[in-house]
């Protein structure tokens, strides 16, 4: 189990064979993959710009990894997000989970996501051709 | 900076929409009494020049913000019950928007 906010994402087949590595007794990896979605009620968006409080951020997603892991019994959790800017169409954060299978994987992995997106100090700064906004959480 | 007895020094920083809006990241206080809370801080930061006046109280009343007191995570409500201390370093920021 680990997490990772970084500028660069590791390249997602590389996760997924660590997380094979993790236990013989894996029968599903889910991956989930944020993209840089690009339109917004802006417009065209350009890029997001990520800002994090990056020790509270990392104390949080490692208790939402440990403590998914545990509730659901899934095998593995990794969790990457980018920080910085984030041009339209890129990858922006990787959250795999390994389980046994498929059923319980699928809830850690929507839990993860919105626990991720309601609990950890990371903002984004939507950036667009008529100018920018922050995105309310 | 001398302090007396009755004063204590507190370091806020602020992140995202509100360091933009505060003008800064952070800023040091050093206020008078020693029996101040979270609601009472954003009261005397609400009367900042820089930020329209009232805007910090407002959003907490609103539940808008997310406060970290010597990097932990204070649960919304007992924002009123900690009483801060001289050295505290309060992180006052927006509700997340990750992912």
């Amino acid at each position: 189990m680990r997490v990772k906010i970084t500028e660069k994402l590791s390249e997602i087949g590389d996760i997924i064979q660590e997380v094979k590595k993790s236990s013989e007794d894996i029968g599903a990896i889910l991956v989930f993959i944020g993209v840089v979605r690009g339109s917004s009620p802006l417009g065209k968006v350009l890029r997001l710009e990520y800002e994090v409080h990056e020790k509270l951020a990392y104390k949080k997603l490692e208790e939402i990894a440990k403590n998914v892991k545990e509730r659901y019994s899934v095998i593995d959790i990794v969790i990457e997000h980018r920080k910085g800017s984030v041009n339209r169409g890129e990858n922006i954060m990787y959250v795999v989970v390994a389980s046994k299978h498929r059923k319980e994987g699928f809830e850690a992995l929507m839990e993860i996501i919105n626990r991720l997106k309601e609990e950890v100090p990371i903002w984004k700064k939507e950036v667009t051709e008529h100018g920018y906004r922050w995105v309310e959480g | 900076m001398i302090v007396n007895d009755s004063s204590m020094r507190l370091y806020v920083r602020f992140y995202a929409r509100i360091k933009e809006e505060m003008g800064r990241e952070a800023v040091n206080l050093n206020v008078k009494g020693n029996a101040m809370n979270i609601i009472d801080l954003l009261r005397i930061l609400s009367k900042d020049k820089k930020m329209r006046k009232g805007t910090l109280i407002d959003y907490y009343l609103q539940g808008k913000l997310l406060i970290a007191v010597n990097e932990e995570i204070i649960r919304r409500n007992e924002e009123g019950k900690l009483i801060l201390k001289d050295g505290d370093i309060i992180d006052i920021m927006p509700l997340p928007s990750g992912g």
